[in-house]
Parts: C-alpha cells; sequence; structure tokens
C-alpha cells in the first residue's frame, strides 16, 4: 500500500477503539523464560560491596605485584578468604533478610535463587584465581601448581567453616560470625606465612595437597547441606 | 479448578500442628480462622510448597504442591516478610516477576499496573525501607498478583492496613476469588464474614467447621443472647455464661453470652455472628468442638 493511501485512510477512516485488548494480550502464550535468562537476572541482585571487594583484591595484588616482587603469595593467599565471604554470606541472606518464604515459594524458588547465586559467585571467583595466580607465581619463588594450592586452602578452609557456620547460626550473628572466620582465616595464614615460612616450603606439600582434597569435599558437602536446608526436598507422600 | 488436600498432617518433634486435614477447594474465596498456634500458617505453608506435610498430599489441577509448575500457579503473601535493603518498590516488584518467570517486558507492564492498583505508583522508585507497614503490606498484595496466580494465598492480608485500605482490599480479593481459589487466613473475623464464601475453622491443628456462614454459625444459633443489668448481677452472669461481650452502660452493662440451655431471666435471644462463633470456640471456657 502506497503512503499516499495510507495517509487518505488515515483521514477518511477512523479505527474503532480496541475492545478487550487486555483479554487479547493475555490469551497470547507466555514467552518461557528459561533457566539461562534466570541464571543471568541473577547476577544483577548480587551486592555491589562484593563485585567491589573482588576488584579491590585484583587492584591490590596488582599493586602487590609491582611493589613486593618476591613476597606475593602471603598477601594474596591471605586475601582469599575474604573472596570466599562473599558465596558464604550470600548463601544466608534470603533468611537474613526475609525473603526465604516468598523465594521458596516461587517459580523459580529458593534452591534456584541459591544454586544461581553461588554460581554466579563462584565463577566469578576463580576468575579471578585465574588473573592472580600468574601474578603470585611469577613474583614467588614456588611452582604455579604449588601456588594455586596454597591459595585456594585459605578459601576452601573459610568456604567450609562459613558455610557450616552459617548453617548453624542465623540471622545478624550468623554474619558476623563468617565475618570473624575470615578475618581470622586470611589473619592466621598471613601471620604463619611471615612467622614460619618453611610451613610453606615443597616437603610440606603433600599434607596441602591432603587438605586441599579434603577442604575441597567439605565445602562442597556443605553447599550441598545448605541448599538442602534452605528448600525441603520435593515431597508429597500421600 | 481443584486444590485438594488429602489428609495433611505436620508434626514438630512431639507437637502436631496439623492433623489429618483434608479439603477441596474450587474458585471463591475462602476464610481460615483460627486462634494463634490453631496449625492455620503450618498448613498454609504447606500449601505454597514452603514446608513439607509430614503425611498426607496436596495438589493443584493434579500438580504436585512440590512441582515448578504449581509454583508459577501460585501467589503467596506471607505472614511476615522481608525486602532487600537496597529495593525500591519497583526493584522489589522486577525481583518477584524474574522468580515467578515473567519476561522482563511484561514484568515492567504488570509492576505498572499492580503498584498503581494499590497505590503506590507515585511512589515506585522509593526505597522500600522508607514505607509505613501499611505501605509494605500493600507492596506485599501486589506481588502476589504478578503471575496473575490461579492460586492466591494470602496470610493476615489486612494486618497494618487502616480501615479505609482494608475495606478496598477486601473489595479486590472479592473480586479476585470469582475467576480463581483464594484462600484468606486472619484474625480480623469481619474481613471473613464479608467476603469469604467458606468459612475453613481451625483449632488445635483440626478443622472443626468448614461451611457458609450460615453452615457454621448453625452450631451457636438460638444460643446467644443479650441482657442489661447492673454490675453485680453482670459480674454473676459472666462468671457462669461464655461471655462474648461485656459493656459498660453508664450504671448498666450490656452482656452478650452464649447459653446452652434455659437462659437468666430478661436475657433475649441475639442473631448469632461469625465473631460469636470465633469467640464461642476460642475464649477462655474451651471445650466446644
Amino acid at each position: 500500500m502506497n503512503r499516499k493511501m495510507k495517509i487518505a485512510l488515515k483521514e477518511y477512516f477512523e479505527a474503532p477503539k480496541p475492545e478487550d485488548k487486555r483479554r487479547f494480550f493475555d490469551s497470547l502464550p507466555a514467552e518461557p523464560v528459561g533457566i539461562s535468562d534466570f541464571l543471568l537476572s541473577q547476577a544483577a541482585y548480587i551486592p555491589k560491596w562484593i563485585w567491589g571487594l573482588s576488584t579491590l583484591i585484583f587492584v591490590l595484588s596488582l599493586i602487590g605485584a609491582v611493589y613486593l616482587k618476591k613476597d606475593m603469595l602471603w598477601f594474596v593467599s591471605a586475601c582469599m578468604p575474604l573472596l570466599a565471604l562473599a558465596p558464604v554470606t550470600e548463601s544466608g541472606r534470603s533468611q537474613f533478610w526475609g525473603m526465604a518464604e516468598l523465594e521458596m515459594s516461587s517459580r523459580f524458588s529458593l534452591r534456584s535463587v541459591l544454586l544461581a547465586r553461588l554460581g554466579i559467585l563462584g565463577l566469578a571467583d576463580l576468575l579471578l584465581f585465574f588473573l592472580l595466580l600468574p601474578l603470585t607465581h611469577l613474583n614467588g619463588d614456588k611452582p604455579l601448581f604449588e601456588t594455586g594450592i596454597y591459595m585456594l586452602c585459605p578459601y576452601l578452609l573459610t568456604a567450609f567453616l562459613g558455610l557450616w557456620a552459617s548453617r548453624i547460626v542465623h540471622g545478624r550473628e550468623g554474619a558476623w560470625l563468617c565475618g570473624a572466620i575470615a578475618l581470622g582465616v586470611g589473619l592466621g595464614d598471613a601471620l604463619i606465612y611471615q612467622a614460619s615460612p618453611e610451613f610453606y616450603a615443597g616437603h610440606n606439600f603433600p599434607w596441602w595437597a591432603a587438605a586441599f582434597v579434603l577442604l575441597s569435599v567439605g565445602a562442597a558437602k556443605q553447599c550441598i547441606e545448605i541448599l538442602k536446608q534452605e528448600e525441603e526436598p520435593v515431597w508429597n507422600l500421600g | 479448578m481443584e486444590l485438594r488436600i488429602d489428609r495433611v498432617s505436620k508434626q514438630y518433634k512431639n507437637k502436631l500442628a496439623v492433623d489429618r486435614v483434608s479439603l477441596d477447594l474450587r474458585e471463591g474465596v475462602y476464610g481460615l480462622l483460627g486462634e494463634n498456634g490453631a496449625g492455620k500458617t503450618s498448613l498454609i505453608r504447606m500449601i505454597c510448597g514452603v514446608l513439607s506435610p509430614s503425611s498426607g498430599s496436596i495438589s493443584f489441577e493434579g500438580l504436585d504442591a512440590g512441582d515448578e509448575e504449581y509454583r508459577a500457579m501460585l501467589g503467596y503473601l506471607p505472614q511476615n516478610f522481608g525486602y532487600y535493603p537496597e529495593f525500591s518498590a519497583q526493584d522489589f516488584m522486577y525481583y518477584m516477576a524474574g522468580l515467578k518467570g515473567l519476561t522482563k517486558a511484561k514484568a515492567r507492564t504488570r509492576t505498572g499496573e499492580l503498584l498503581e492498583l494499590v497505590s503506590l505508583g507515585d511512589v515506585a522508585k522509593k526505597k522500600v525501607k522508607t514505607f509505613s507497614g501499611g505501605m509494605k503490606q500493600r507492596l506485599g498484595i501486589a506481588q502476589t498478583l504478578l503471575n496473575d496466580p490461579k492460586l492466591l494465598i494470602l496470610d493476615e492480608p489486612t494486618a497494618g492496613l487502616d480501615p479505609k485500605e482494608r475495606i478496598r482490599f477486601r473489595n479486590l480479593i472479592s473480586r479476585l476469588g470469582r475467576d480463581r481459589i483464594v484462600l484468606l487466613s486472619t484474625h480480623i473475623v469481619s474481613d471473613v464474614e464479608h467476603i469469604a464464601g467458606t468459612i475453613l475453622l481451625m483449632k488445635k491443628g483440626r478443622l472443626i467447621h468448614q461451611g457458609s456462614l450460615e453452615e457454621v454459625t448453625q452450631v451457636i444459633r438460638g444460643k446467644v443472647y443479650e441482657l442489661v443489668s447492673c454490675g453485680e448481677r453482670a459480674e454473676a452472669l459472666a462468671r457462669s455464661y461464655s461471655v462474648i461481650n461485656y459493656r459498660s452502660e453508664g450504671e448498666k452493662v450490656l452482656l452478650r453470652f452464649v447459653c446452652e440451655g434455659e437462659p437468666p431471666e430478661g436475657a433475649t435471644e441475639a442473631p448469632a455472628g461469625l465473631e460469636d462463633l470465633y469467640l464461642y470456640y476460642f475464649s477462655e471456657a474451651e471445650g466446644h468442638e
């Protein structure tokens, strides 16, 4: 239809007002929201302080890489518990702010919310770890693999203890306890490194490797327990 | 459309909170009444899939209460709910819309409409933490309607609302009940009396009555009396009967009470209402089941 015809039609013919427009739109099948869209949407609801803290640790590590030269590992591994604090506090956030019941009764329930947020934070921490690892390795005297294990152990210890604590102690006290655990592990790690550097020597590495495996299993188990606790499993006994 | 609750029980250690409750609910407004600790909230949480029953089953349109599809048809207002501190009213609605599986475009449209409906349109961008109790409650009600639920469960929806707002919401709930199941739990007996087509009365975890206002008040019909008397006699009568209302009117006292047998001299029979029934069952003088 040419443009002139359209204008003429508009001029001579007044279109009737739509009837039941709302009902018509409501009758259209809703565009399904997939799990991937939901996962992405949850990234926006992760508190900004968490992203700020990760950025701060990365920037401080970059500065450390330039100025601390051969003494990077103690600093980075002491910062790792602070990174672990993010997923730990996120696991109890819904309960803390009284949103859990609303989230549990929604289509994408609390379990999905938690999985999404813990997954996003875990990936972000993993990315940061892979950025920090070469920096730490290049500014240290340990092999790459050992450096990675020394960095991950304080992270996993905080995750394990923090998730366990947040399951036992709820609310504000739980959040403070998790913060205290992260600080305690970080400070303890830095102090041990300064006081007894031989603790990080190669002959002790098998113990570190064993601790890494145990803590990985422990933290994963705590994650599963948190998910079980936050939402009772699909049920109906009848 | 049918919500089927089949012999549902919930036990917390040695306390039986809900005891073999069975119900079939179809379109309409249902009012759930009962004193604190009667098991109302436990039952509601089980219907919403938040709690798992110790035994029995709950299904809606053939879907179990644990299914994602079941929750997609559900709108729930818990008795107490919070919000993330950084949320504005609009953020809260968008967040809930996301959890309910609405697309961004639909979430925007519904949020606008519903915030207007609950008179929060002009404060949509304000932080929820600055809201009064009534405003938070209105926001809670708005989020239940985001997904146009077929099953709407409201736990104390009018708590914290002023009388004008309460009546507005009562009317809204009444309209919503035309084409969906609305289950309303409250202590405000007049709310239930005005809008619920079916009244469910719970006591000690059990469903002791269900039916229309006419049907449930049948139990107490012909047993409610009023008497104007001097203070001393009123005190004596108050010790002998289940008193529903005691009101001083100058020197005299107006006594409204339940009397199972022969009424005292001067007493006149009064029409029984839901409040009378509620107080009859849940007053200090218990044992009426």
